[in-house]
Formats: structure tokens, C-alpha cells, sequence
């Protein structure tokens, strides 16, 4: 397989053209291609565009605030990922246009449980915060072992002209409330989780929490009231994202093992509010980290994911938006950490939730504040 | 960057896993001591039970080797007990039990090991650096009659016998063995 990444100068219809003939020259025609747009952009004008000026049908198109193209953070800009095969390997396109309709959650359960051999990448919408939801609600549903097969981000967007833009366009179509699937075949893949937080303390249980939002912890106690403790001398109280240093850890029911994290989005006096769900009954620990803990992880991450397909051809990396904040002006050492172990082509989103599978392979988890990475290479 | 959200962030956290590291340790305690009490304490009556009086028996010992001092021990029966359970019912018999421990704690010191030995059966474990004969005695007549008092409608009474250690036995066996005996001849002369 060969690959390569392309970034346009700007968010132009001008500039799609400079990018066709940077890919015509330097990579020639290709099998797939994968764009990452600014939420900026109209994602019909462009989807539009892409089809006439790239003159192809095999492509989509997601929205992302910012990307990356190997080391290169980009804002404001469109990247493509050209991908060439040169075995046997081919893509296969899955899409859910609305994931509230009421057969969704069986037709994705039966596209991955009937599709176990391949490999799955997932682009989803932020569905009015209900994408974990249903990530962790067919993860109950897949009938495989290991889960080592899938992974995604819901792209990151932002609000213009009144609609919350986190798209995806596929098959003409964009996808407003609902996911795309790339499914890989005849490729070796592994996907690994950076999470680098560390948990202290005691284990608190939920008590009360109903889909994003926690109420109550242990024999009733007022979660709201007790994180907002944790502002406690803070000069902006109001400014949640100093919470991101300190998100929830989930722990697994069965061997305490860190399953996923969960981090702040707004405080009530009720109920704090997470960028993902919770479950009655959940068990967590508080947690802290630097940016040097999440860089020391990601480069555990990235030389375990060498360890298992060295030489890869293809990298992608989904890193969360608030674990950039924690990351800091250090951002791009997360990145760099990836592309130096990888050698290889590497397309990374910063995303407003991740999904991948948990550190036993046992279940796919949605993720706050995590880096997943995935390496490739043709079989 | 934000080195100072991030150190008040820590404190706080620092705070908060303190404080919840003091609730979960008290709560930790009371359970102990819950557990613990009901290991060693007779559930209906609330007094002690014959596997404390056995451990409290062995270190009583071991302490009268070391000093000076007595062991009183009093053996307990109450008299007619067998007729409220015939004639009230159980849940009577066990109101009396509970009203006969209330007796027996109003009546001895707070560390004085009160036992429900067994049905109907008491035993009381002093410890003490002296022993009066008369004013065990004085005491022992005065919780008979606050008992006949008390529980006059069912003619509830008590016959008791008690020992000293080391003066009349030189270990635990003995000493019940002893004040049952003389219980046991006490409530044979009451029913002549």
C-alpha cells in the first residue's frame, strides 16, 4: 500500500484544485480518499467540489477543526489521504445516515458482526451527545472475540450558521446525525489506546447518572457539588476546562483495570454534565496528569503498536481536543512521538470523543481525553 | 503553562481524597465494631456471650498471675423462668430476658462482664483488688428483689452462687464449677 497526506493552502474552491494536482503529481491516481475539512466549510459546496475536481466517487469527507498531516498541525485547511493498494487489500463503505432511527442499532451490530475479518474505521457525527451512547450500546451486541477491529473519532466542529457542523459526507450523501464506516480487507492492523492519566485516591461509585450527566456518588452525595470543590481558588470558576486535567477514570467492574475516562463539559447545581455517558453503578477514581504523563504514554502506546505490524504503510491517530488542552503548547510532541516511531504516513484528527476497543480487547469503549492510534500495512 | 490551575487543582484533589479517605476509614471502624459486637455479644439481651467470657476468662488469668487481686465469679438462674415461656408465650419470655439484662446492668459497674450463659443462665465476672464478702452479698440481695420486684406478675426470681479466684479456684473450670454448685444449692433450700 502506499500513502500519502496533502494539505490545500486554504478553505477554497481554488485551493481543492492546487491539492488535485499536488495528489495528480506526486501520488497519481488512487484507490480512496479520505478528506478532513474545516467545519468552515459547506460540506455540499465541497463534497460537491471534490467530485468534479478530483473527478471520483471513491472518497468521503468528514469535518474536523484541526488535523494533522504527519508532524504538521493544520487549521482552516482540507487534507487528503490518498491511499493506493498494491495487493489485495480494498475499502468497503458502511454508513448510518441517523443513529436515533430505530433499526440503526441492529443494522450496525449485523454490518460488524457479519464483517469480523476486517478492519473498521469509524467517523461519527456528535449526534446532540448521544454517539457514546450508542457505540457502547452495540458494543454489548458484537458477537466476536477479541474487539481488536475497529476504532474512530467523532469529528470535531463547531456552530456556523445556527447548525453544529460535525458531518460527514459519503456517498453523496452528508451524514448529519449519524456515522460512516471505512472497512479494511486483507490488511494487518493493530490499534492501541494512549491514555497516560493516572488514577489516586478511592474508588467513588454512581450512584445517580443519566445519560452525560452525573448526579449522585456513593450514599447519595452531590457529585456537582463536590467537583465544584475542585475549583476551589481558581480565579475563572466558571472555566471547566481546568477540570480537564483531572478527568474521571472508569474502572472495569471485574478487574478494577482503567477502562475509559470521562471529562467535564459544564457543571449545574444538580448534576455535572461529561462529553460521554456514564452508567448507575459505574465505579471511578479521580486522576491527574501533565503533558509529560501523556507523552510518556503515547510513546508506550506507539512502540507497542511498532512491536505488533513494524514497517507500517498507513497511521491514523484520533486525539481528543480537551487532551490538547492538557498537552498544552507541547501538542505537536504528541504527534511527533507517533511519527517518529511509525516511519510512515501518519493522518491524525483532533476529535470530540474517541472509540476503540478497551485495554483486554473485550468491549469497545467511547473514550474522553484519549489518543488511539492505529498503524497498517498491506497483506 | 497553568502551573497554577494545576497545583490548586492537586490540592483540591489532595483535599477531597483525604476526606474521603477519613469518611471511608470511620465507616470501615463502625463496621468493625459492629461486626465485632455482634460476635461477642448475646443478640436478644445485648450482655456478652459465653465465647467473650471464655477469651475475657483466659487474660483475666493471665493477669491474676501477674498481680494482686481476685476474680469473683457469679453463676445466675432465674427462678420460674420455664412458666412464662409455658404460660405467656416466647416473645413474654424473651421481654423478661431483656428486662433481667436491664437489671443486671443498672446493678453492676460498667466493666464487669455481664453474660447470658445460657437460656436462663447468667454469669457476672469481677475483677477486683479486693473482695467483701457482705458487700457481694448486700448487692446480690438487692438484684433479687429489684427482680421480684420488677417482674413480680410472672413470680420471676433468681438464685445465685459465686466463687473466688485465687482464693477458692485456681482457674476458670473451677470457679463456674463452684458458683453453679452453690447456685444450684441455693435454689434447692428456696424451693423448701
Amino acid at each position: 500500500m502506499i500513502s500519502a497526506v496533502f494539505t490545500s493552502q486554504n478553505l477554497s474552491r481554488v485551493s481543492l484544485v492546487d491539492l488535485e494536482h499536488e495528489v495528480a503529481s506526486k501520488f497519481g491516481e488512487a484507490d480512496y480518499l479520505m478528506f478532513a475539512i474545516h467545519p468552515n466549510a459547506d460540506m455540499q459546496e465541497y463534497s460537491a467540489a471534490i467530485r468534479d475536481i478530483f473527478q471520483t466517487e471513491k472518497f468521503m469527507a468528514f469535518h474536523v477543526l484541526d488535523h494533522f498531516n504527519n508532524n504538521q498541525i493544520k487549521e482552516e485547511v482540507i487534507s487528503v489521504c490518498a491511499i493506493k493498494f498494491e495487493k489485495n487489500a480494498s475499502i468497503n463503505e458502511f454508513y448510518i445516515e441517523d443513529i436515533s432511527s430505530k433499526e440503526s442499532l441492529q443494522k450496525v451490530t449485523d454490518y460488524f458482526n457479519n464483517n469480523s475479518n476486517k478492519f473498521h474505521f469509524i467517523l461519527a457525527g456528535v449526534c446532540d451527545g448521544q454517539m457514546g451512547s450508542f457505540v457502547e450500546t452495540f458494543s454489548t451486541k458484537l458477537n466476536y472475540s477479541p474487539i481488536d477491529n475497529i476504532v474512530g473519532g467523532v469529528s470535531s466542529g463547531m456552530e456556523v450558521d445556527g447548525e453544529f457542523r460535525t458531518y460527514q459526507f459519503i456517498d453523496n450523501k452528508i451524514i448529519k446525525n449519524g456515522l460512516v464506516v471505512l472497512s479494511f480487507s486483507n490488511m494487518d492492523t493493530h490499534v492501541d489506546v494512549s491514555l497516560g492519566f493516572k488514577p489516586y485516591g478511592i474508588t467513588y461509585e454512581i450512584t445517580k447518572a443519566e445519560g452525560n450527566r452525573l448526579y449522585n456518588i456513593d450514599d447519595g452525595k452531590n457529585f456537582s457539588y463536590m467537583i465544584k470543590k475542585m475549583l476551589s481558588g481558581i480565579d475563572d470558576k466558571n472555566d471547566v476546562r481546568s477540570l480537564w486535567y483531572a478527568p474521571l477514570t472508569i474502572l472495569s467492574e471485574e478487574d478494577g483495570y482503567m477502562l475509559t475516562l470521562r471529562t467535564v463539559q459544564k457543571i449545574s447545581d444538580r448534576y455535572a454534565e461529561f462529553f460521554a455517558p456514564l452508567n448507575n453503578g459505574d465505579h471511578f477514581k479521580l486522576s491527574f496528569a501533565t503533558y509529560e504523563d501523556l507523552i510518556e504514554e503515547d510513546e508506550k502506546t506507539a512502540k507497542r503498536l511498532i512491536g505488533k505490524v513494524p514497517n507500517p504503510e498507513l497511521s491514523f491517530n484520533f486525539s481528543c481536543i480537551a487532551r490538547q488542552y492538557v498537552l498544552e503548547d507541547k501538542q505537536s510532541q504528541e504527534i511527533q512521538t507517533y511519527v517518529d516511531n511509525f516511519n510512515t504516513t501518519l493522518f491524525g484528527f483532533f476529535t470530540f470523543g474517541e472509540i476503540g476497543p478497551d485495554k483486554m480487547f473485550k468491549r469497545l469503549k467511547f473514550y474522553n481525553e484519549t489518543s488511539l492510534a492505529v498503524v497498517m500495512r498491506e497483506k | 503553562m497553568r502551573d497554577k490551575i494545576k497545583i490548586k487543582i492537586l490540592k483540591n484533589m489532595l483535599e477531597e481524597v483525604t476526606k474521603k479517605y477519613d469518611y471511608f476509614i470511620s465507616l470501615q471502624n463502625e463496621k468493625m465494631k459492629e461486626t465485632f459486637n455482634l460476635a461477642i455479644r448475646d443478640r436478644l439481651t445485648g450482655l456478652y456471650n459465653r465465647q467473650f467470657l471464655d477469651e475475657h476468662a483466659k487474660q483475666a488469668f493471665g493477669r491474676l498471675q501477674r498481680h494482686d487481686g481476685n476474680i469473683i465469679l457469679i453463676f445466675i438462674d432465674l427462678d420460674n423462668f420455664k412458666y412464662v415461656n409455658d404460660s405467656f408465650g416466647h416473645a413474654k419470655g424473651d421481654e423478661v430476658l431483656k428486662k433481667v439484662a436491664d437489671i443486671f446492668t443498672h446493678t453492676f459497674r460498667s466493666y464487669d462482664i455481664i453474660v447470658r450463659y445460657g437460656g436462663d443462665e447468667f454469669v457476672v465476672l469481677i475483677e477486683d483488688d479486693k473482695y467483701d464478702k457482705d458487700d457481694i452479698e448486700n448487692i446480690l440481695k438487692n438484684f433479687v428483689k429489684k427482680i421480684e420486684h420488677t417482674l413480680g406478675e410472672f413470680r420471676i426470681s433468681a438464685s445465685y452462687g459465686y466463687g473466688v479466684a485465687p482464693l477458692e479456684a485456681k482457674n476458670m473450670e473451677k470457679l463456674i464449677e463452684l458458683a453453679d454448685e452453690r447456685m444450684y444449692i441455693q435454689k434447692q433450700n428456696r424451693k423448701r
